[in-house]
């Protein structure tokens, strides 16, 4: 139900130095990654052009309360006769928001976390991690849902408690693979010629967390979303917003199943289903990218290859599959 | 060597413990509102009834003085007395958790059957049609959100399946299996949802430890002395899968949690997760309060028995 | 498959049914039938919390309803007062003893005599802890000073001052067995809350309304059976349940699928399907409004503006109240005005009537006042845009759109600031309960039952920070409240009408709706009398007693 990647504290293999063109390579070369990605890029184009595509004004009511499909209305009308399919539409862009925003978030409270304990190591490790463990262990939902009761439901409050609630796993994922880099020949090279902890973090650490934070990015959006959908159906996040989560909130109170209005509940949640799909398939694809070995379990009788290692760098594939 | 390491975890749980209800009793204190701001609700209210409940809850004792006497009864196993029905804590927690449990378990068992089962098909025929199709269910039923699913799962069942409640409440006299028979179909849905649920995650990460493990080279040794794929799978992928996956699973904990608040909530289920809910709503901070701490208490100890046993299972862990 | 489990008791009960009917041929669907079928257990369903069983500990006020006695009763349809337990009652000349006689020949539900002197030990037991234990109930027990049980059947009331609203007040305090109760009362009451009151296997809560409670499973189901000892008419049926949803669809599709009987309780959105569906949905006029709520307060320290009379109308003028009766309540409201709805009958009052939707009049009056538009078409008033904050429950967004766009069309904006329950009525007092901080509330409101007495205090001084949301406080409207509640029943509709168009005039709280309760029932059933707060209810013990089976 949410999207977990695997143990956070095992580094993940870094490819080569420059990632950038092996690894570009690859993605495109697995369909599920295209698919995510294909998805995404839609979902996106139809939030920013949200305003030009909707038929129907919203929350305007344009039929009967609960209307079915119709050749007017494809998706049928919702609880105050707003047309289904300009909701959707405009629910887009506060969903992706907020997931893109809670990423955000995360991403940046987490990182730096994750950068600092896992680059200092030491005191600053230990405390930081005990923080990141309290956090982890105080079940996610309840503590929204109390978090949500003190600030009262808004959108900017929604996005603040998704995000810094993410942070955990960034920081941890991060903390590992930093404190791999960190042992790093060249690293260990440039500090001891003098180069400042800033600069050595900047140009050295960071671009090799590049892909790993994108794939960890994407994820989060995921999950954002879903944390979004999961607030707004118990009735925490700003009600007179329109969303995705919203809309099944709606269609949950005021009695939607019990009046067969199907309509108004799975048109939102196939939205989202496609949107935390589409960004699992292409976090995940990146994910695997980095993590040569997977690719190199192709030990089927007959297409046997035999992938020699050598250290952190994988020879790329001979033949690729 | 592992007397100290296990030694080491149960410190850093019980601090982790110890920290978060402080944390809890903290949170619960800054939250707008308190036990009597819903008093225009109550039928009957008057400025009498506001002085006697703050007397009686002890709101205009000083924040430190509340929390003294909250650890210290704490101390006592005593979680304190409910607001909503004037009972003791626990026993409104055990009674929500005796509905919650059966549920969960059995929507996490058979998240476990169903994730491995997907997984091990998934490894055994990889790139093949069989592959790409149960890993695409997975990530599709880990897409789902929760609440959602459990929507779809009541339109698709309503009138075959209950779907509400933990039981019929108007069976006159039933027999053994009659009750059996009746507890186990209102369970039926909420577990089956919060299996569809779970099992999504699990299984691609399973899948993705096996693969790996299929990468290794005593595994290219085996397949070279002719052991067959199956048997590979069987001998080391499996048990040396295990590892990431058990810590994972204790991970899913907090997951679990979510899922259930969600699941109880559509299909009315009176745990653990409708009391957090409700117990927000009325301010009673005494059963949210020992409610986050039974929970948080029980991540602790999951994660905790989950360390030592990856220990167990990994005995290249030492220090 | 599901269905297997239910064969068994519906064969009991249509066997027992039909062992009944052999000797009766009543087949009338109205609610007074001659000698209608005995037998039968309904299965309701409500959306809600069981609350407990203790009175003292709150919450379960459906169900002390009905297994609790009180001094009187209401009529349901004239809503006039009716002998219950007391059947007849007089007061001394000054207005400070009353003094009731009650039912010869009463029991409680395991046999033992119900007398006068368990009123009279309820009601000082009441009064004795009521700064502590009782408190919930301190407000019925006002000016009590002591109750005298001169024999089993009379009790007198002593009140050190005259009372007029004995009746809806001490007579309406549940009357509970002394012998179970009495040692809970000793000492300091420190036990009386604390008491679970919880029934046994084969021992059901000792009560003594028309029916007694067997089962109790918090927030899950409540079972009753009929009250062999109840001194009061017979009811049809042999018990009912009540189970407790937590959501609506579960609840209209436990109705449709037959896991129960009736609904206490539809939601508006769900009644023409199951009309449709063939089941019986009939709404009641409620006692219960929605309101918003502007700020009266003449100490607000921003946006005095609101504060002006003739703002107020013309922001009633912008509230398009048919609109929301048909959208939000589906057709199951009606607009009005009056803080007493017109379902409490006589107390009601008539002349008070809503202002038009009328943003043309509204505008006017506006402009008049020289607010005039800005750039982006909001007014300015004073310096400052006319724009506002709406606290609000999530669950009333639906309200505050259509309230949104009438407002936008006179050139006001709103914003909604939505809050739960606890934090909304924080939020309205802020800061420290001085209600200096917010402009607009969408309230809840109505008149607390058949007598207006709780509705009308809550816009007293004294209930400010309490009870009162709105922040409305005026001594003159509390110098009448306080009349009424001294005056002698029939002095008090005039006092009452006249308290209400004052609360119209301040505009504090304006009420948009009032809303129906809906019930709806299977056809299999027929017998209900409806009330203002459904089947199921803390206004009256009478409404299921005449519920039967309907013979076929």
């Amino acid at each position: 139900m949410s999207i977990v990647l695997a143990d956070p504290d095992a580094p993940v293999a870094a490819g080569t130095d420059r990632p950038g063109r092996t690894g570009k390579r690859i993605i495109w070369e697995r369909p599920s990654a295209v698919l995510g990605a294909a998805i995404l890029f839609l979902f996106m184009v139809v939030a920013l052009a949200g305003p030009w595509l909707q038929p129907y004004p919203v929350p305007q009511q344009v039929g009967p309360v609960y209307g079915p499909p119709s050749a007017r209305h494809l998706l049928g009308l919702d609880d105050v006769g707003g047309d289904v399919v300009s909701l959707l539409i405009r629910g887009s862009r506060v969903s992706l928001l907020i997931g893109f925003a809670a990423m955000a978030v995360a991403m940046v409270v987490g990182t730096s976390v994750g950068v600092a304990s896992g680059y200092f190591g030491g005191r600053t490790d230990a405390v930081l991690m005990r923080l990141t463990d309290y956090f982890l262990v105080i079940p996610y939902l309840p503590l929204m849902i109390v978090i949500a009761a003190i600030w009262g439901p808004s959108l900017d409050h929604i996005i603040l408690v998704i995000g810094l609630l993410q942070w955990r796993w960034t920081a941890r994922i991060v903390r590992a693979q930093v404190k791999s880099i960190r042992e790093r020949v060249y690293v260990r090279r440039a500090l001891a010629l003098g180069a400042g902890h800033g600069r050595t973090v900047v140009r050295h650490v960071l671009p090799q967390l590049g892909p790993l934070l994108v794939s960890i990015g994407i994820l989060s959006v995921a999950n954002a979303i879903f944390a979004e959908t999961a607030l707004a159906f118990l009735g925490l996040s700003d009600p007179t917003a329109i969303s995705w989560g919203g809309m099944i909130h709606n269609a949950f109170q005021r009695a939607a199943i019990s009046s067969g209005a199907w309509w108004a509940v799975v048109p939102p949640g196939v939205c989202v289903t496609l949107v935390i799909a589409g960004c699992y398939l292409l976090g995940q694809s990146i994910e695997e990218s980095l993590n040569p070995r997977l690719r190199v379990a192709h030990l089927s009788g007959r297409r046997f290859r035999i992938r020699p290692t050598v250290g952190d760098h994988p020879v790329p594939p001979v033949e690729s599959q | 060597m592992r007397t100290r390491y296990i030694l080491r975890r149960l410190v850093a749980a019980a601090v982790t413990a110890f920290v978060a209800v402080t944390l809890n009793f903290l949170l619960f204190r800054a939250v707008p509102g308190t036990a009597v701001s819903n008093l225009s609700a109550v039928p009957d209210a008057s400025p009498a009834l506001r002085d006697a409940l703050i007397r009686e809850f002890g709101l205009d004792r000083p924040k430190w003085e509340q929390y003294v006497l909250y650890m210290r009864e704490l101390a006592q196993g005593n979680l304190g007395i409910s607001y909503d029905n004037r009972q003791p804590v626990a026993a409104n927690l055990a009674t929500a958790l005796g509905n919650s449990l059966p549920m969960v378990a059995l929507g996490v068992v058979f998240a476990l059957i169903l994730a491995t089962v997907t997984a091990v098909l998934a490894a055994w025929k990889r790139r093949t049609v069989v592959d790409y199709a149960s890993t695409g269910a997975a990530i599709v039923f880990s897409s789902f959100p929760t609440h959602w699913l459990a929507l779809m799962l009541l339109i698709m069942f309503a009138g075959i399946l209950p779907s509400s409640g933990t039981s019929d409440p108007f069976l006159i006299n039933p027999s053994f299996w009659e009750r059996t028979w009746d507890r186990l179909s209102h369970m039926a849905l909420p577990s089956l949802t919060l299996a569809l649920s779970l099992y999504g995650g699990l299984a691609v990460i399973f899948r993705s430890a096996l693969l790996e493990t299929l990468g290794e080279d005593y595994v290219l040794t085996a397949k070279a002395k002719g052991l067959s794929d199956w048997g590979v799978l069987r001998k080391h992928a499996l048990r040396n899968a295990m590892l990431p996956t058990t810590t994972m699973i204790g991970l899913y904990l907090a997951f679990m949690v979510t899922g259930a608040i969600l699941v109880e909530t559509v299909f009315s289920w009176p745990g653990v997760g409708r009391v957090i809910f409700q117990a927000v709503l009325d301010r009673d901070y005494p059963m949210l309060q020992g409610a986050f701490l039974m929970l948080t208490l029980s991540v602790v100890v999951m994660n905790l028995v989950v360390d030592l046993l990856y220990f167990k299972l990994d005995p290249r862990i030492a220090a | 498959m599901r269905r297997s489990p239910s064969w068994r008791p519906v064969l009991a009960i249509v066997s027992l049914v039909a062992l009944a009917l052999s000797g009766c041929s009543e087949t009338s669907e109205k609610s007074t039938p001659a000698a209608p079928p005995q037998g039968g257990f309904l299965r309701i369903g409500q959306v809600g919390t069981t609350g407990t069983l203790n009175p003292y500990a709150g919450g379960g006020f459906d169900i002390y309803a009905n297994i609790f006695p009180f001094l009187i009763q209401f009529n349901l349809e004239t809503v006039e007062i009716e002998p219950y337990f007391a059947t007849r009652w007089t007061t001394s000349n000054d207005g400070r003893t009353w003094t009731f006689k009650t039912q010869p020949n009463a029991r409680w539900s395991d046999g033992q005599p119900m007398t006068a002197r368990d009123a009279a030990f309820t009601l000082n037991m009441t009064t004795r802890f009521k700064d502590g234990p009782t408190a919930n109930y301190a407000s019925y027990v006002n000016f009590l000073e002591r109750a005298e049980a001169l024999d089993d059947q009379t009790v007198v009331l002593h009140y050190d001052r005259p009372v007029g609203a004995v009746l809806p007040q001490a007579g309406w305090v549940r009357i509970l067995p002394e012998h179970v109760w009495g040692p809970l009362a000793a000492g300091d009451g420190q036990g009386i809350k604390g008491f679970e009151n919880l029934p046994s296997e084969g021992k059901p809560v000792v009560s003594g309304g028309p029916w007694m409670l067997t089962k109790y499973e918090k927030n899950e189901v409540t079972l009753f059976e009929r009250n062999p000892h109840y001194f009061g008419p017979r009811p049809a049926l042999d018990g009912f349940g009540v189970r407790y949803f937590a959501d609506r669809d579960a609840l209209v599709t436990a109705l449709k699928v037959g896991d129960i009987d009736a609904i206490d309780g539809v939601p508006p959105s769900a009644a023409e399907g199951l009309k449709s569906a063939g089941f019986v949905v009939e709404s009641t006029p409620g006692i219960d409004y929605h309101a918003l709520d502007i700020n009266p307060n003449p100490e607000k320290t921003r946006h005095k503006e609101i504060l002006n009379p003739t703002v107020r109308r013309a922001f009633e003028h912008a509230i398009d109240r048919q609109q929301i009766a048909q959208v939000v309540f589906s057709g199951y409201a009606s607009p009005g005005a009056a803080n007493i709805p017109p379902a409490n009958g006589f107390w009601h009052n008539p002349k008070v009537v809503p202002l038009p939707f009328s943003p043309d009049e509204a505008n006017r009056l506006l402009d008049q006042l020289g607010f005039n538009r800005g750039p982006d078409g909001v007014r300015v008033a004073n310096g400052e845009p006319m724009s506002y904050e709406v606290l609000l429950q999530p669950a009333d967004n639906r309200e505050f759109e259509i309230l949104r766009s009438g407002f936008e069309r006179i050139g006001v904006k709103l914003t909604p600031r939505p809050l739960d329950r606890a934090a909304l009525s924080q939020a309205q007092r802020a800061p420290n309960g001085k209600y200096l901080e917010y402009d607009f509330a969408l309230s809840r409101g109505g008149s607390g039952g058949f007598d207006p007495d709780f509705g009308l205090s809550t816009f007293t001084c004294e209930a400010l920070g309490v009870i009162n949301n709105s922040g409305y406080c005026n001594p003159a409207y509390d110098q009448l409240y306080n009349q009424q509640e001294a005056a002698p029943q029939s002095e008090r509709v005039p006092i009452v009408h006249r308290m209400q168009e004052m609360l119209n005039e301040a505009r504090a709280r304006v009420v948009i709706v009032y809303v129906d309760q809906i019930d709806a029932w299977s056809k299999d059933w027929s017998g209900f009398q409806e009330s203002p707060r459904g089947m199921f209810s803390t206004l009256s013990p009478k409404t299921l007693t005449s519920v039967h089976k309907v013979a076929k």
